[in-house]
């Protein structure tokens, strides 16, 4: 049962890479689209590596933005200013977040909740501050464009190649994903379930919480910042623009609408609001107000976002089906 | 030979002195039991065995002072517990929950899913290992706790208050699983409980606490005839 189970998770989730995997030809290389499902599939690495700190381990962290908006100008600056190659630039991005996620992390080890939420969002706070002020190196408000973008002989990395470019976050996006999947099933994954589900009986049974709060902080920073440094080498520009407000609560509204901890809940969640958002998109502002009443319709009726309505819709499905799937299910 | 020594210990919450000066010894392979009204400070003595609290005062266990390491740490040395409260990892299954005790527990685990499965089947949870915890009843909630203290490999299990809102059929089963461990595993058990009935059957000694003190010790029929006992538990 529980081997068929896990089975049919698998089976899905390959369906659903296979899906992606053949959008661009059923859309035809639709190029405004494509370059929505980009954005889309970056947006999900973030939501997914921030549910991991939040939804996995429930550390409070609102310091996932500046982990990615640290990724994405350690990349770009050292490309630009150095001239290291983006394929180097890349994972460096992703190092030097994760250095930041590690001392954030550190900072935190004796913190919960709420607390860890006003130290990481400090962390965010002064980064925009010394983005915007250290004008000199970081380009100030108006950011920095120039560096060398991601190239594989005349086809580049850009909204002008969507074919190309979506391929090519496809497998950074499965590859991040993967990373995910595999921590979330591993030893690391039950350490960081149990110190969420109940911190004192974790701990009697020999779970290090010092440890692996680092850890978490570490590796989903790691994730956050490599997906930030992809992010400005597709779009060829930094800005202090990816801390805005409501970028910030439209990745928070992402995992939280594909269900908090329920892995791959944050990627359907950002697929949703992405294209919502671009749907929305003549509205301007006015948009985000349509993001804010869905996190309030999603929090109320739905908590446990969308991956929670296969649980909330079985038992009326076994109402209707009668005996058979109630046997399915004890055996 | 002494298992678990501790001297003067103490533990003070602002001006009250929930644990006091406390100096009393296990034995290695014995059921000892600790019993005193509400309030007494006996979870309190766990919290500080088992490093969720230091005070003061030495907790040598194994010749060795584990006063004041953290709770992992002590959970390493060879000391597991169980709550008062059946707190689990209620969003994970009952097999997952004792797998964390079989992973975290022990340095250099081997064989770890045999190891969850003979815990599984010695505190008789087989059946019922692949639900998830907060579905199971409070008797399996208990006995899941159980199984991953013992997951961890202890040679001295730290038991508070296992029986509370059990039916009598469940306490008598426990009462011999207790047991099961103790000559089976060869673990040297702790208990703290208010049914002194109970105690009584299962302890080899017991040690009466109150306002954090040692009124007496000793082995359970002399306790219980004790006057001081009588008094604090019948306030008189």
């Amino acid at each position: 049962m529980v081997v068929n189970k896990i089975g049919r998770k698998n089976a899905l989730l390959l369906g659903g890479v296979l899906v992606l995997g053949l959008l661009p030809i059923a859309l035809q290389g639709n190029a405004r689209i494509l370059n929505v499902l980009i954005a889309a599939l970056m947006w999900g690495v973030l939501a997914s590596a921030w549910d991991l700190c939040m939804g996995y381990a429930r550390v409070f962290s609102f310091g996932h933005l500046a982990f990615f908006t640290i990724g994405a100008y350690t990349a770009g600056l050292t490309a630009r200013q150095l001239g290291i190659p983006p394929l180097a630039a890349i994972p460096l991005g992703g190092v030097t977040a994760a250095i930041f996620g590690l001392l954030i992390g550190l900072l935190c080890l004796r913190l919960r909740g709420v607390y860890i939420a006003m130290v990481t969002f400090g962390l965010h706070m002064v980064l925009q501050t010394v983005i915007i002020w250290g004008r000199d190196i970081t380009g100030g408000k108006t950011g920095v464009t120039g560096f060398a973008p991601l190239q594989i002989g005349q086809y580049i990395f850009s909204p002008s190649y969507p074919f190309f470019s979506y391929y090519i976050a496809l497998g950074i996006f499965i590859l991040l994903l993967f990373i995910i999947y595999r921590i979330i099933n591993s030893p690391i994954g039950l350490a960081f379930v149990a110190l969420r589900d109940s911190e004192p009986y974790a701990k009697s049974l020999g779970v290090n919480e010092y440890k692996y709060k680092l850890i978490v902080f570490g590796i989903s920073a790691f994730i956050a910042g490599l997906i930030g440094a992809v992010y400005i080498h597709f779009y060829g520009i930094i800005s202090p623009v990816t801390l805005d407000i409501p970028i910030f609560l439209m990745v928070l509204i992402m995992f939280m609408l594909g269900g908090l901890g329920r892995f791959p809940g944050a990627v359907i969640g950002a697929f949703v609001i992405t294209f919502v958002t671009e749907a929305l998109r003549p509205l301007l502002l006015w948009r985000f107000v349509a993001l804010g009443a869905i996190v309030v319709a999603v929090t109320v009726f739905i908590p446990g976002g969308l991956m929670s309505i296969p649980e909330r819709v079985r038992p009326f499905i076994r109402r209707a089906f009668g005996r058979r799937h109630v046997e399915e299910e004890v055996s | 030979m002494k298992i678990l020594q501790a001297k003067e210990v103490t533990k003070r919450f602002g001006e009250l002195a929930a644990v006091k000066d406390l100096t009393f010894e296990v034995e290695k392979g014995e059921i000892f039991g600790i019993a005193g009204p509400n309030g007494s400070g006996k979870t309190t003595l766990f919290n500080l065995i088992s490093g969720v609290y230091s005070g003061s005062g030495d907790i040598i266990f194994e010749g060795e002072n584990i006063h004041g390491l953290r709770p992992f740490q002590v959970c390493h040395k060879g000391v597991a517990r169980t709550f008062q409260i059946p707190i689990l990892f209620p969003s994970i299954t009952v097999y997952d929950n004792i797998r964390v005790g079989a992973h975290f527990g022990v340095l250099k685990g081997k064989n770890e899913k045999e190891r969850i499965n003979e815990v599984i089947d010695f505190v008789g949870l087989r059946g019922r290992e692949n639900i998830v915890a907060e579905h199971v009843d409070l008797f399996d909630k208990r006995l899941t706790m159980l199984a991953g203290a013992l997951a961890t490999q202890p040679r001295l299990l730290l038991v508070d208050e296992p029986i509370a809102g059990l039916s009598p059929r469940e306490v008598r089963d426990s009462v011999a699983l207790f047991q099961k461990i103790n000559r089976e595993l060869g673990i040297t058990i702790i208990i703290i409980e208010h049914l002194m009935k109970v105690l009584v059957e299962v302890s080899h000694r017991l040690m009466i606490i109150n306002n954090g003190e040692k009124i007496c010790i000793g082995p359970p029929e002399e306790v219980t005839q004790n006057k001081e006992v009588i008094e604090v538990y019948l306030g008189g």
